[in-house]
């Protein structure tokens, strides 16, 4: 078999006709759109990690208010607890001076009604002592100790007449 | 005209004549208006005992309903 230059030399100018086109037609709009890949990958990562960072921040600024709210709530409900601590000491503390003044008025009406029941218990006692006395007196007394009371009245009766 | 002065005597029996007497000349012993005693006598159980004499408004009271009324009232005071 023969080399034949001509052909050889056809095949190389052939070859670089075909690379240069493929070069120009292929090879670089590849590269521009790998390269736009690269950095829309690139803008895209930044983007995350921006958004990343942002989220953190959002995260610590949640955590920092939900702390600051948590102490707040703890604080609102301690004073809560200590002005409902303090409103039930004066409740109980109004309560117990009422009661014992309740108590003592009762104590003073009970010992009112208890000396007023004994005066009206000796006084009726008085009165049935008297009742039975005349009682008593008028059956005892014969005719002759009646005139003998009749004869010693009007002997004083005479002297201071 | 002669003006009367009456008495009355109020007991739980009835007065002897010699107890209206006394009283009668007690009474006159007083009186120096010369006027005439008229005694009434009334009896009255209730007054238990002892004698009660009206001579006009002015009354002596010596009974024993008075003075147990009396001691009843006292013993009322202390109470």
């Amino acid at each position: 078999m023969d080399i034949q230059l001509t052909q050889i030399l056809f095949q190389i100018i052939n070859f670089s006709v075909v690379l240069g086109v493929l070069t120009f037609l292929l090879y670089k709009p590849v590269i521009k759109i790998f390269d736009e890949r690269a950095v829309r990958i690139e803008e895209g990562q930044k983007a995350a990690e921006l958004a990343i960072k942002i989220k953190d921040e959002l995260d610590r600024e949640k955590k920092k208010a939900e702390n600051e709210h948590k102490t707040e709530r703890a604080k609102i409900l301690n004073d809560a607890q200590e002005e409902a601590k303090k409103r039930a000491q004066e409740i109980i503390s109004t309560a117990r001076k009422e009661t014992k003044e309740e108590q003592s008025k009762l104590l003073d009406s009970w010992k009112e009604e208890k000396i007023q029941l004994i005066k009206e218990a000796k006084s009726e006692m008085t009165d049935a002592i008297i009742a039975i006395s005349a009682k008593v007196i008028g059956k005892t007394l014969d005719i002759k100790t009646q005139q003998k009371l009749i004869d010693e009245e009007i002997n004083l009766i005479i002297k201071n007449i | 005209m002669i003006n009367t002065l009456k008495v009355t005597a109020t007991s739980a029996i009835e007065l002897t004549p010699k107890q209206a007497e006394i009283i009668v000349n007690a009474v006159e012993k007083k009186n120096t208006h010369g006027t005439k005693i008229e005694l009434s006598q009334v009896v009255d159980p209730s007054v238990i005992a002892g004698i009660k004499i009206t001579i006009g408004s002015e009354q002596i009271d010596a009974t024993v309903i008075t003075k147990l009324e009396k001691l009843q009232t006292q013993l009322r005071e202390n109470i």
